[in-house]
């Protein structure tokens, strides 16, 4: 067993270097970075070798790294003192997102503030946890009843929100990273037993409750061949792109399912597809593989944290990570249903990468501030 | 768990945390070994599935229709030829706006307000990619116009595709039919996938009957498509075999003189080489324009066809069942001279009347006050009725039946071309399942002279004619004549196909009868003596007349004041030249009074056939197809 002392692992750099000086980590930067331009290069190939995409997504992306390095500058105390208004902001978007939110494909997600196109679940995936941790930091570990309730509460407000939108995938996805912030915090086995019974108790009624084409896409997860020019042409034609992929892949700008548009949302939610297509099982492998390291140097953080603010942070943002791979590359290879979870900083779309990078700069911003100077 | 402390304390908190990551990092690396799993699956032990499944979903393959095989006459004169047609597609992909774009191309060639009210139709159903056809047929003025200004008119472009094309238009309608766009109830049946929505298929006539070798095999584009269904490349392709070629035993000239001089009449004329069973005329009038029927017929043209009373679809030379009238008696002639009922020499007084012993019944001759004393030969020149009603109650009707029913009388001609009908040879056996009636005497009496429930057709006399010319010789009838392969452009003769003879147990008889039917001709009493003014060559005929009202026929008065329904239809068979014969004509012409007033049409088929081969022998072009004449 390790030291358990966190105190002597962090020594202070007493020559800091650049990244140092500007509380930023250098492995977790270029893994990001790497991780975008594979999404780059994936979004080339998925938009038939055109660069305008790209240099959108590009655009993005150093605003991502931006927001990052921004976030990362401001003593972490702020965040924490800030945590409960930005859970409150978020909330109130959210209810404003149901209130007079744009419509698109049947589901209110969009906040038009005339400028940009707010969508507010992203800052609540980011205003959830760091509540979560804030209140479970605040007291002792394991967290008391009353902590976990107020929990609870936290986490039901934004869930039963997002799922009014409707937005299933993404209350799951809010849901599971409250879940997971009570769990690392040392939640009660009882409390969670409590929680799974009450769950599967609740799967018809929640069925019940589902918009008709949530169980179609349940539905069609299990038979994709039930409607396969319908519902189920997404996960029909993603799988065949994947597999037409083979070991190595058909090359950048090759591959029939991308390149004659076989493959719908190859940009966006479908993109790991295309990067399965042209670049094969060891091209997707090594995507999960930069996921998996990024998580890593997250999960490294984590045990370098002074204290179960910046650990619980530092994990829930791994996991978030991971739950975006999971969900995503799952969803794509048939193994989930279609929800429509972007894959992070690969997939074209401007919310998911300046709400991760936010995160991520947080997580540095925790790991290279001095401890003391935080710490209330 | 233990009671909970208020003190902080961050050993064990991080305790806390460090086992709960251990859990949550286990459970994670379980789910990152599924879905590699999952990956590994899909990409590499699935791969070759999902490669054909790719395959399949960008690979389509597309017909190409083979061009038609052409028709040519026995001379090579194009009877259906593919011409090339130009139509104006709009590609409403490349269009930015679509009413503007067709402003500019108004102004460049008229657009008729029909063609423009399907193309807005056409344009609500049709998927976006596909090109929507504005003007079809387009002139080549037209064309050359758009085709300078193609480069400012995105979208526009002119396609081409064969067209079938009857440069002869009415002429031979009938015989060779039309093709048309493929019904659905077709293309359902299909055979061996030849045929798609665009093909054309042969409607009616030679074009339906050689479909098989018309057609040809269609080729197969392989091409890439994407996901709109649009194409990207051709892939492979495998060109069409285009079909056969045909050359037909028509004689193109002949069967333009037979229309001409049917004129505005209802007839037909149908001429026949008597030693290969060719085919040399088939004309049915009045005819129609096939070209119109080529893009689909209009529905107002069609009523305009189908409701004319005189039924120019109608392919009289095949199934218009006329009665034979007198043109019978040289078969009954025969008839009588094979079965010893009379010699040439035996006569009978002709009174004007005929009444059957133990009757009161009189049939009347044509000529009111009789032909005195008539033998065989007087009987036939001057077609003495009354001769005949002798004859065939003399024979009886079984044995007219007989005797007649080689020559192909009451039986469907195994002609090469569909619908050809049987007409009726008057017998016991045929009245009583049809009419369900007892034969009478009478019903013989009339029989002699092709009245009665006599019915032909146009070819059965024109085939029944050339076997007399032929002595007995009987081939199948047939239109075609050699099959041109397109692929190595050799041509294939069809040969004659020999059906069983005729034998007279003196075969001098047909002989005797010929001459006979030459003395309808030249003998100044013959009934189509008309003809006989500078004739070259020694033709035999026979006139008939066919009654098809009661009025009283004694009377003679001018057939103009007569209305045109209630004139009698004529009929006339000829063939020559009369030692060695090589055409055989029968010509019916609907209220055409007499057959002598049509014997000029088979005189003149007849002429202009024997000019055409005066043409020496080894210039002619299928010399090996024609036996030496007269064998």
């Amino acid at each position: 067993m390790n030291d358990p002392n966190v105190y002597s692992r962090h020594t202070p750099n007493l020559t800091p270097g650049l990244f140092n000086r500007l509380h930023l980590d250098g492995p977790l930067l270029v893994e990001l970075a790497l991780l975008s331009g594979v999404g780059l290069i994936a979004l080339f190939g998925a938009d038939h070798g055109q660069m305008t995409l790209v240099l959108k997504q590009l655009i993005r992306i150093l605003l991502g790294f931006a927001v990052l390095v921004a976030v990362a500058q401001l003593p972490p105390v702020y965040y924490r003192l800030a945590a409960p208004w930005l859970y409150l902001a978020a909330l109130l978007l959210l209810g404003a997102v149901l209130a007079f939110g744009q419509r698109n494909l049947g589901a209110q997600r969009w906040l038009n503030l005339g400028f940009v196109r707010l969508q507010p679940t992203e800052l609540m995936l980011l205003a959830l946890p760091l509540m979560l941790t804030r209140q479970l930091s605040s007291r002792t570990l394991p967290p008391d009843g009353r902590t976990v309730a107020t929990c609870l509460l936290l986490i039901a407000l934004p869930f039963a929100l997002i799922l009014k939108e409707p937005d299933l995938g993404s209350a799951l996805l809010i849901g599971m990273i409250g879940i997971f912030c009570l769990f690392v915090s040392g939640l009660n086995w009882r409390y969670l037993a409590i929680g799974a019974g009450i769950l599967l108790a609740l799967t018809p009624v929640a069925w019940h409750f589902m918009h008709q084409y949530q169980r179609e896409r349940i539905l069609i997860f299990l038979n994709p061949e039930r409607d396969p020019l319908g519902a189920g042409y997404h996960i029909i034609q993603s799988q065949i792109a994947l597999g037409s992929g083979g070991l190595f892949g058909q090359g950048l700008l090759h591959g029939s399912q991308t390149q004659l548009n076989f493959l719908p949302e190859s940009t966006t939610d479908f993109i790991f597809a295309v990067i399965g297509e042209q670049f094969g099982f060891l091209g997707a492998l090594t995507l999960v593989l930069i996921f998996l390291l990024v998580i890593q140097r997250m999960l490294h953080s984590a045990i370098r944290m002074p204290d179960h603010f910046g650990r619980l942070w530092a994990a829930s943002m791994a996991f978030m990570t991971f739950l975006y791979v999971i969900v995503n590359i799952g969803m794509v290879s048939g193994l989930l249903p279609v929800v429509g979870e972007p894959l992070p900083l690969v997939s074209f779309g401007g919310s998911s990468v300046v709400t991760l990078m936010a995160g991520f700069g947080l997580v540095m911003g925790l790991e290279h501030h001095p401890s003391r100077s935080w710490r209330t | 768990m233990t009671e909970t402390t208020p003190l902080k304390n961050p050993i064990r908190e991080y305790r806390i945390f460090q086992r709960r990551m251990v859990l949550a990092i286990a459970i994670g690396v379980a789910l990152i070994f599924a879905l590699t799993f999952r990956l590994l699956d899909l990409q590499i032990m699935q791969h070759p599935y999902y490669d054909t499944l790719a395959l399949g979903n960008r690979i389509r393959t597309l017909p190409i229709n083979p061009p038609r095989g052409i028709l040519y006459d026995r001379h090579g004169i194009v009877l259906a030829e593919n011409i090339p047609s130009y139509e104006l597609v709009i590609n409403r992909d490349d269009v930015r706006n679509l009413r503007h774009t067709l402003h500019r191309v108004e102004a460049i060639v008229p657009i008729r307000r029909q063609d423009l009210r399907l193309f807005w139709q056409l344009v609500r159903v049709e998927p976006p990619y596909e090109p929507v056809p504005l003007q079809r047929d387009l002139s080549t003025r037209s064309v050359a116009r758009l085709a300078v200004n193609l480069d400012q008119l995105p979208g526009v472009s002119i396609r081409a595709h064969l067209k079938r094309f009857y440069p002869l238009g009415t002429i031979g309608a009938h015989l060779l039919g039309y093709v048309g766009p493929i019904h659905s109830g077709e293309l359902r049946r299909n055979p061996g996938r030849l045929y798609n929505a665009e093909s054309d298929v042969g409607q009616d006539g030679f074009e339906e009957s050689y479909e098989n070798l018309l057609y040809g095999i269609p080729g197969i584009r392989t091409v890439e498509v994407n996901a709109e269904g649009r194409l990207v490349r051709v892939v492979h392709t495998k060109p069409p075999v285009p079909g056969d070629s045909i050359y037909l035993t028509i004689d193109a000239r002949l069967e333009a003189i037979a229309h001409e001089m049917l004129g505005r009449n209802a007839g037909a004329v149908v001429a026949i080489n008597p030693h290969t069973g060719g085919i040399l005329a088939m004309a049915s009038t009045p005819s129609f324009d096939p070209n119109r029927f080529v893009n689909g017929i209009s529905e107002k043209i069609y009523h305009k066809l189908s409701d004319n009373p005189l039924r120019p679809l109608f392919n009289r030379a095949l199934q218009g069942e006329y009665a034979p009238a007198s043109t019978i008696k040289p078969f009954l002639a025969l008839a009588v001279l094979a079965d010893h009922v009379i010699t040439t020499r035996t006569t009978l007084y002709c009174p004007g009347t005929f009444v059957l012993p133990g009757t009161t019944h009189v049939y009347h001759d044509w000529q009111p006050w009789g032909h005195g004393v008539t033998d065989l030969r007087k009987a036939l020149t001057q077609s003495v009725d009354v001769f005949f009603y002798h004859m065939a109650v003399d024979l009886g009707i079984l044995r007219i039946d007989a005797f007649l029913k080689p020559f192909g009388f009451g039986q469907k001609p195994d002609i090469d071309l569909a619908g050809a009908r049987a007409g009726v040879l008057p017998s016991p056996d045929w009245k009583r399942q049809h009419d369900n009636a007892p034969w009478y005497e009478g019903d013989t009496v009339i029989s002699g002279i092709g009245q009665g429930y006599w019915l032909v057709t146009p070819l059965q006399m024109a085939v029944a004619v050339g076997t007399i010319a032929a002595r007995g010789r009987r081939y199948r009838p047939r239109v075609i004549h050699a099959i041109a392969n397109p692929m190595n452009h050799r041509v294939y003769p069809v040969l004659p196909e020999p059906r069983r003879r005729i034998r007279l147990d003196r075969s001098g008889l047909w002989r005797i009868v010929a001459r006979d039917m030459e003395s309808v001709i030249k003998n100044p009493t013959g009934t189509a003596h008309g003809i006989d003014d500078g004739l070259e060559y020694a033709l035999a005929g026979k006139t008939g007349t066919a009654q098809i009202s009661n009025r009283d026929r004694s009377d003679f008065i001018n057939y103009h004041l007569i209305p045109k329904s209630e004139r009698d239809n004529a009929v006339f068979i000829a063939f020559g030249p009369v030692p060695h014969p090589r055409i055989a004509v029968a010509i019916f012409v609907q209220h055409g009074v007499a057959g002598a007033l049509i014997a000029p049409i088979a005189r003149r088929i007849i002429e202009t056939y024997l000019e055409t081969h005066r043409v020496p022998p080894h210039r002619h072009p299928y010399r090996d197809l024609d036996p030496p004449s007269g064998s």
